[in-house]
């Protein structure tokens, strides 16, 4: 077991969103987080990688390495790819910066500064920051947002390399993820009544 | 906390925010003032302390705003959060990025400073250990300034109303060392007690920064 929920309420602005979630993910195994705009998938997240505190609940982790991408990308767009990378790989004393390179194919744009990359490049070098970390644990908010099916492809290679090595991922998106192993979870379940009119636009308000 | 320094540097090498910007400011300043109440030397060298002092303070503050700024944007502090070095360690080696960037390239014109305003060897030499010693404490004051800011709207006109206060001891001191020197007074004093203002917020200035970065992400 890498993290264990327990009765967990999440809370955004002071305001209980969803409640008594429990979920337990294992070594290799992947959660397919899903719901629609503004169930609260990245309050979860978020509040799984305690970025955001919580109200209830418990949250056992049984190991400190856990990485979040969220809906940004992490990056400078004065900097190149590789001083990105470089970047990262100090702040984790990496050693796998090359791996990540070429794994997810950046040595075309390795060069390049970030601000003459598309967006589904730039979502590419974030991925590579997952790699470079070395986390057991990977949190994903929408990943796969702004990639086409080739990049998408060497991403899932990638996910399936982080398996092999037993690590956990939990990926949030719109729909459940078509991903073999996957175990499909609605955030819908543990919504929490708020009387708030369905609004994608308001976190916790869809029903 | 070696890659944060690293990359900073770089960061406002490339965006023109650092050395340039500070230092064009700077001078502009020290410039400006002879032109505004005349060429007189002995009126001129006895404000020039505090001038040269507001000056650092004000050129100081030009980049301060983005210091967390941009990393909250763009999601790297909550990367920070989650990463195997302590945030307090990111603050301080954000907060000396800052200050070579502008307290440091300020600190070494200050002798070019004193040769235009006319002062002698020794005491550009104490302007120069003042503002080496006094700059920093700029800097990590700046950083707790920022790191409260973080996400506000209009929080780059809110941070030097908050932070100004807190610079108060620093351009006392600071400039207290300088015109001493210039008058041929015991000067160790004053600049012990700026170095002493310096020390006591360096060490404590990046857990406080640390701890309203965490409160701000919350």
């Amino acid at each position: 077991m890498l993290l264990s929920v327990k009765n967990l309420t999440c809370s955004r602005n002071n305001r209980s969103i969803l409640g008594n979630i429990s979920l337990t993910l294992n070594k290799a195994q992947i959660i397919s987080l899903y719901g629609p705009n503004g169930s609260g998938k990245t309050t979860l997240l978020k509040t799984l990688a305690n970025i955001l505190s919580y109200s209830e609940g418990i949250i056992t982790k049984k190991t400190k390495e856990i990485c979040f991408l969220g809906h940004t990308n992490c990056l400078k767009t004065n900097l190149t790819v590789k001083e990105n990378l470089s970047f990262w790989n100090g702040i984790y004393a990496g050693d796998t910066l090359e791996k990540a390179i070429s794994s997810l194919k950046l040595q075309d744009i390795i060069n390049i500064p970030i601000a003459q990359l598309s967006a589904g490049q730039k979502r590419k070098v974030a991925l590579a920051r997952l790699v470079i970390s070395k986390s057991e644990v990977w949190l994903l908010d929408e990943p796969y947002s702004a990639l086409d099916k080739e990049n998408l492809l060497l991403f899932n290679q990638a996910i399936v390399g982080h398996l092999k090595t037993n690590g956990g991922i939990i990926m949030s998106s719109h729909t459940p993820i078509e991903f073999e192993g996957a175990k499909p979870l609605n955030i819908l379940e543990f919504k929490i009544a708020n009387g708030l009119q369905n609004d994608p636009f308001i976190e916790g308000s869809c029903s | 906390m070696i890659s944060i320094l690293k990359r900073d540097i770089l960061l406002s090498i490339r965006s023109g925010s650092g050395f340039t910007l500070s230092l064009s400011f700077f001078f502009l300043i020290i410039i400006l003032i002879p032109l505004a109440i005349g060429p007189e030397n002995t009126k001129l060298q006895s404000i020039t302390p505090g001038i040269l002092w507001i000056s650092a303070l004000l050129s100081c503050l030009l980049s301060l705003d983005r210091m967390f700024q941009s990393d909250f944007e763009d999601g790297t502090l909550e990367a920070f959060l989650l990463a195997p070095v302590p945030l307090e360690g990111i603050v301080f080696a954000k907060a000396i990025a800052h200050w070579l960037t502008t307290g440091l390239a300020i600190t070494l014109v200050a002798p070019i400073i004193g040769f235009l305003y006319g002062f002698d060897q020794s005491t550009s030499l104490w302007m120069f250990l003042a503002l080496l010693v006094g700059t920093p404490s700029l800097s990590f004051i700046g950083a707790f300034g920022a790191s409260i800011t973080i996400g506000l709207k209009r929080g780059s006109l809110l941070l030097p109303v908050l932070i100004m206060p807190f610079f108060i001891p620093t351009l006392i001191f600071g400039s207290q060392t300088v015109w001493q020197a210039s008058t041929g007074l015991q000067m160790i004093n004053s600049f012990l007690f700026t170095a002493g203002v310096s020390a006591f917020v360096i060490s404590l200035m990046p857990f406080a920064a640390a701890l309203a970065i965490n409160s701000a992400l919350k």
